[in-house]
């Protein structure tokens, strides 16, 4: 096309009045010089509108214009049949919605890359999954490097182009901004000084960390995220060279992040960074900035590096692992003996993290594709309903489509306007799934497990997958009628077939439909089987919380007198039955473990977890002592210590033989304790409804060796559930800088932990119910119509002298038989 | 090349027989009546007739689509004008592109004529 005529046919889109006018006149004057020549002009001219016609069809966009007069026909059909516009919109909007909500968490959870520059060369040092404070032995594969490892990897890896740190999980810190009194509760993380350099980002104000090593000695500063940016400062400038103090520290705000970026883990969203170098200030109790002599480990950091462009992953595990190794090889020389050899199997993993580390990413794929999949079969029937409507409606079309063809319209013509209807109701219903979807994903987010807090963007994947999907649904309910309408002949009736296309489709969808119910029916049996699970104690009201007097000040000595007094103090508190505390609570994800001999048994070291725990421990939680006893208050200071051990502990240990009085060494790592046995309480599930038991036993919490740094958690058997002021006021009354921290039943923490499952099974129960209730509507409207096409059938059947019963029993084996 | 006959609607009293025009032919003649002037449709179709003796008469429904489409192709320009009749006009005017596009085709046509005629000489 030259631009000539495309200057022309432009012209006459958008002056088409004055083209025609043009057009017009140009004939005219042609058939009045001809009128004038005395000729018969009309005749000889061949029938004005023909070439009239001609002349236009030279300067039109054709698929612009036939397009557009296509969608204002379309519009116009839609409005006089009110009904099936609505029905379709809204059940096409409820599915897509279903599928956009689902798809937009994957997309932000499985699928998306990080908000940085060049994600595809991040790798993570250490398992992508880590997530806690972790201190012990550890062999074989290692949650994380330790700080001293980080400093000698970010030192001596040519491979890679930077490395980086940031704390593994984020801390709740209580932050005073300005010049305020009060604290508020925010939630934070630590990065190293390089970290935003190495991710390539640009602060959206401000500036970021100098780059140095990660020491005590640098700046106090601070960097606000985005969104804490907006909700705090309302996106003024002025944030900037503010201040904030935690536990008395000043630190200086000296820069926001851009938005949208939410650190190097999917699942977190701190709003405050702080430099590591500041470790001590905010989070009191150890020093984690040098690591701990022996062979035991500290790991607190997730480390991401960059490779440089031309390195292979392989390239970069042989340089880090040559790193660790040497790291291990020295710890392992100090070490003893029984440490050495399994200190030699260690090994640091190096993997891709394109997408982001993520410890919820693991746990919520599985179900999240289950649901999309859920949500992809209620399209389907969705679809198949519309395409059994749009059928039956084509029915009555036949005849304006032989006009149509009769007039010289072409079969892909027809096509193009039929399957524009269909595209039509499929974008009406993707605007209204889009805005379902919204709210859809952000409700399924907060079911799924409201302590991650996953960032949800439109990026182009969820615009993508809108778009296929409204586009699938359209051709599905649209394209076969179309194409069985639009090849008609005119003049030829169109018989038989529908019948049987109406049948399959009602089969077709009472069969998904029945998956469904299938699939409803096993995630609620398998949340059931969990439901069922013996916990081995009584976690109805039950009540914990969580306290740290070293975080509040007090020394390690203080802390333990502190919780004697709290522990007292609420035992008298109104509706409190018992009160006990523990180090490791229940089902909020802390446990301890060490590997442990016991006297007499003659298999290898095995592990075993373990917890410190008050006296009233097992009466408040509901667990019988099957043997021996519990703790008592002699027992404090006694050598050996006394430890309680479960009933799977001596099962696996002391089979066949009474544990009381038997000693257990621990091995710890500076040396081994002894201890002995007084009593077995039974089995607890104390972090999971699902993992493999694991041996447990007890130390008495009253014993002055305890390691508090990180705080107990409080287990209260109460009558009536307290409110968290009242349980605020007994703290305060006993020590006023204490917080209370994770107020929250046992109940509820067990059924969080269960969420996924729980999810599932009333997320599928839910798409189940609506899947019956669209398949039998599906199935009355094609039972009644194929009745009303039979009157005259009936008719003749009841003159004939059939009961009315026997003509209903006819209909109703037909529709059985397709349900069978 | 395709062969669209075109053959005169029911005929104005004139004499001579009619010989059948040919579409690439067409663009070729209205080039060459718009060569020295600009003419409205009406008069490119009595100048063809006048230039070959009476021999050529241009289908009139084949006219105007033809011209719109040598405008689409830049050849030729349109305007408006006052005509003999008194009232406007559309007057087509050759451009140079038109004229350079009248060179070739004229050549063309002139080795093609000569073919056929040895073709048809021969044997």
């Amino acid at each position: 096309m030259t631009w000539t005529e495309l200057r022309l046919r432009l012209r006459r889109l958008l002056m088409r009045q004055r083209a025609e006018r043009d057009l017009q006149d140009e004939v005219d004057f042609h058939l009045a010089m001809a009128a004038r020549a005395g000729w018969r002009a009309e005749a000889s001219f061949g029938g004005t509108d023909r070439i009239l016609e001609e002349c236009r069809d030279l300067r039109r966009f054709g698929w612009l214009e036939d397009g557009w007069s296509d969608l204002v026909l379309a519009l116009r059909r839609l409005r006089h049949a009110p009904l099936f516009a609505f029905a379709a919109v809204a059940t096409l909007g409820l599915a897509i919605g279903a599928n956009s909500a689902v798809f937009s968490i994957v997309d932000a959870v499985v699928l998306r890359p990080l908000p940085v520059s060049n994600p595809q060369q991040l790798v993570s040092l250490g398992d992508p999954g880590f997530s806690s404070l972790n201190s012990g032995e550890d062999d074989h594969q290692v949650g994380a490097p330790t700080f001293h490892q980080y400093q000698l990897l970010r030192d001596n890896s040519p491979e890679f182009s930077g490395v980086a740190a940031q704390l593994a999980e984020p801390w709740e810190l209580q932050v005073a901004w300005g010049r305020q009194t009060g604290a508020e509760q925010v939630s934070a993380t630590m990065v190293s000084g390089n970290f935003f350099s190495l991710l390539g980002l640009a602060p959206a104000r401000g500036r970021f960390f100098d780059p140095g090593p990660d020491t005590p000695a640098v700046a106090p500063d601070v960097v606000l995220s985005y969104a804490c940016w907006q909700d705090r400062f309302a996106g003024a400038d002025r944030a900037i060279g503010q201040q904030l103090s935690v536990r008395g520290q000043v630190f200086t705000i000296i820069g926001v992040a851009p938005k949208g970026f939410f650190g190097t883990k999917v699942g977190q969203d701190p709003a405050l960074y702080f430099p590591l170098g500041w470790q001590q200030a905010l989070i009191p109790g150890r020093d984690m900035l040098h690591d701990p002599p022996g062979p035991s480990r500290f790991e607190w950091l997730n480390v991401v590096a960059r490779l440089r462009p031309g390195v292979t992953l392989a390239q970069a595990r042989l340089a880090s692992d040559l790193i660790f190794h040497r790291t291990v090889v020295e710890q392992a020389a100090s070490a003893p003996a029984r440490a050495r050899a399994s200190l030699l199997t260690q090994t640091l993993p190096v993997t891709r993290i394109t997408t982001g580390l993520s410890d919820v990413r693991a746990g919520a794929q599985r179900p999240l594709l289950i649901l999309l999949g859920l949500a992809g079969l209620i399209l389907a029937i969705v679809v198949v309903n519309l395409g059994g409507m749009t059928a039956a409606q084509a029915a009555g079309r036949r005849q304006e489509m032989g006009m149509r063809m009769a007039l010289g319209a072409s079969r892909g013509r027809l096509l193009r306007q039929l399957l524009t209807e269909s595209l039509l109701v499929a974008a009406a219903g993707g605007g209204l799934g889009w805005l379902l979807g919204g709210f859809g994903a952000a409700a399924l987010l907060n079911l799924l497990g409201g302590q991650a807090p996953v960032v949800l963007t439109t990026d182009w994947r969820v615009w993508g997958f809108l778009v296929a999907v409204c586009a699938a649904a359209a051709l599905g309910f649209g394209l076969w009628p179309a194409l069985r309408l639009s090849r008609l002949r005119p003049g030829r009736p169109v018989r038989g077939a529908r019948q049987r296309l109406g049948r399959v489709t009602v089969v077709a969808q009472i069969a998904v439909a029945l998956v469904l119910v299938m699939s409803a029916a096993l995630f609620t049996r398998s949340l059931q089987q969990l439901r069922q699970v013996d916990i081995g104690f009584n976690p109805q009201h039950l009540v914990t919380f969580r306290t740290n007097a070293v975080a509040a000040g007090a020394a390690p000595g203080q802390a333990l007198e502190i919780y004697r007094r709290l522990t007292a103090a609420l035992a008298q508190a109104p509706g409190v039955t018992v009160a006990a505390h523990s180090e490791n609570g229940l089902f909020i994800g802390f446990d301890s473990g060490n590997a442990v001999a016991p006297e007499g048994y003659t298999g290898p070291p095995e592990g075993a977890n373990w917890d410190q725990v008050t006296p009233g421990y097992f009466a408040a939680l509901g667990v019988p002592i099957l043997l021996g006893r519990g703790f008592s208050p002699a027992d404090a200071a006694r050598k050996p210590a006394p430890v309680v051990i479960d009933a799977e502990f001596a099962r696996r240990f002391f089979a066949g033989r009474s544990p009381i009085g038997q000693h257990i060494t621990i091995h710890e790592s500076r040396s081994d304790e002894v201890t002995e046995v007084i009593g077995v309480a039974g089995t607890i599930r104390q972090q999971s409804l699902r993992a493999k038991r694991r041996p447990r036993f007890y130390f008495d919490a009253d014993d002055s060796d305890t390691d508090l740094a990180y705080g107990v958690t409080f287990e209260l058997r109460v009558g009536h559930q307290p409110s968290l002021g009242q349980v605020q006021a007994v703290v305060a009354g006993v020590e006023p800088r204490l917080q209370v921290r994770d107020f929250q039943t046992v109940e509820g923490a067990i059924n969080r932990s269960i969420a996924p499952s729980l999810v599932l099974a009333g997320l599928s129960g839910f798409f189940a119910g609506l899947a019956l209730l669209m398949a039998a509507v599906g199935l009355y409207a094609m039972l009644s119509y194929a009745i009303s096409r039979r009157r005259a059938e009936i008719g003749v059947r009841m003159a004939l002298g059939a009961a009315p019963g026997r003509v209903r029993a006819l209909f109703l084996r037909e529709a059985a038989t397709m349900v069978a | 090349m395709s062969f669209d006959s075109m053959i005169s609607a029911p005929p104005p009293p004139a004499a001579g027989t009619r010989l059948a025009l040919l579409q690439g032919t067409l663009d070729l003649l209205i080039l060459r009546t718009l060569q020295n002037q600009a003419r409205h449709g009406w008069s490119i179709m009595e100048r063809i007739e006048e230039l070959s003796h009476g021999l050529l008469q241009v289908n009139q429904g084949s006219i105007y689509p033809a011209l719109h489409r040598l405008e689409n192709q830049g050849w030729v320009r349109a305007g408006w004008r006052i005509s003999e009749l008194g009232r406007r006009a559309r007057y087509y005017t050759l451009t140079p592109a038109g004229r350079r596009q009248l060179e070739a085709e004229t050549s063309n046509w002139q080795r093609f004529s000569a073919a056929v005629g040895w073709i048809l000489q021969e044997g």
